[in-house]
């Protein structure tokens, strides 16, 4: 057995040495969140269970691609399974790949390293909270029902650059809890 | 330096997959060339894990792990297309191949064009080329229409665009775009608005004004 360690660390092993008894106990933490996750989607458990095998055979494969300064290990685990779920319903995703010769580096890494996630998590979920509902209800139609800003504005009979503010306006706010700049 | 960027809108669609494919690829080509943005996005998909990431009872965990562990060493798919010249960024370059190879149609004198259907769902994307030192005529268009530069720039009424930079324009916009000297302006075009395909001829023929 091995020693509890974060979820970075885990990544880590994986990425450094193929590491399948980490590959193991980071599949353990994050396959209940994804079926959450995807379950919340109303998708068949056939699919369902494809699609967190997806995900996480993807953390295998792109391990070594998991940038600590950018993002927790929740977050990019996540964004892999918005990805996985964009590519199941699509026959192609517009990706953005580092190993693009076109792509720019980022210039100076994130001034202050991946906030405890537990901590961070926790801080975003009470903003999100404090957020006004008719801001915090666009990135739940977003996200969970996968609703277009123009189906969201036609739903509550308002105009389109109304819903367009409340983004710009929600997010305003959830990037200060981030301390992250504007 | 890139000076015109995505609205949070459009990140917040193509994070949560609600984007048009036009749209999509827009967006993907300007975060390739933008460590900005892609630090806004960031902030975006912590937010969006925070909301999404609850756990669910109903699930054989053991059995899954071991059907997964069984498949890490199967080959891994190919690898996606990149511009060998380096120009376009590999969200369009899967669409259209290398940046010297592609096939443009003139449309317009000083115009160029190459139509993509990026998803197969009838939404207009169209990449322009516009001759150096030209002028493109004033035209108008229904919705909201995305541009992102790569190579080249122009300058219209509300600024100077050349590579990574967007170009957002809604319907009561009035475009005098003066295309730069050197070398032709390359640019992505994506309308917002699919009941009303855009094209160059219908410019022409309804909206054409002398200089």
């Amino acid at each position: 057995m091995l020693p509890p360690s974060g979820d970075a660390e885990l990544v880590r092993r994986i990425a450094a040495a193929q590491d399948r008894s980490a590959f193991a106990d980071l599949f353990r933490q994050y396959a209940p969140r994804l079926a959450g996750f995807f379950d919340r989607q109303r998708m068949q458990p056939g699919v369902r269970d494809d699609l967190i095998q997806e995900v996480m055979l993807r953390v295998w494969r792109h391990a070594h691609r998991y940038d600590e300064r950018r993002a927790s290990v929740t977050t990019w685990i996540f964004t892999i399974a918005r990805n996985a779920r964009i590519d199941h319903f699509r026959k192609r995703r517009a990706v953005v790949d580092p190993l693009d010769p076109t792509y720019v580096d980022e210039q100076t890494p994130r001034a202050d390293a991946v906030a405890q996630e537990r901590e961070e998590a926790q801080r975003l979920r009470e903003a999100i909270q404090s957020l006004p509902e008719a801001q915090s209800s666009i990135l739940v139609s977003a996200y969970f029902e996968h609703k277009s800003l123009r189906q969201i504005a036609e739903e509550e009979g308002v105009p389109l650059g109304t819903v367009k503010s409340r983004v710009r306006l929600a997010m305003g706010r959830l990037r200060e809890v981030l301390g992250v700049q504007s | 330096m890139i000076a015109h960027h995505l609205s949070e809108d459009q990140m917040l669609a193509y994070s949560s997959g609600t984007a048009s494919a036009g749209t999509a690829v827009l967006v993907a080509c300007h975060l390739t060339l933008c460590p900005a943005c892609r630090h806004q996005l960031d902030g975006l998909e912590a937010v969006a894990a925070v909301v999404e990431a609850s756990p669910s009872s109903e699930l054989d965990l053991d059995v899954l792990l071991a059907g997964t562990l069984g498949r890490l060493d199967a080959p891994t798919p190919l690898p996606p297309r990149f511009d060998k010249d380096g120009v376009l960024p590999s969200a369009l370059a899967e669409h259209v191949g290398d940046f010297s190879a592609l096939p443009w149609k003139w449309v317009f004198p000083q115009v160029k064009e190459v139509v993509l259907d990026a998803a197969g769902d009838g939404m207009p994307v169209r990449l322009f080329q516009l001759s150096p030192g030209s002028r493109v005529p004033d035209h108008a268009h229904k919705g909201v229409e995305t541009s992102l530069v790569f190579t080249g720039g122009f300058s219209d009424d509300e600024g100077h665009y050349q590579r990574g930079d967007v170009a957002i324009r809604d319907e009561s916009a009035i475009h005098r775009q003066r295309i730069d000297p050197g070398e032709p302006c390359v640019v992505l075009v994506v309308a917002d608005n699919p009941l009303i395909p855009k094209t160059l001829r219908g410019w022409a023929a309804s909206k054409i004004r002398k200089f």
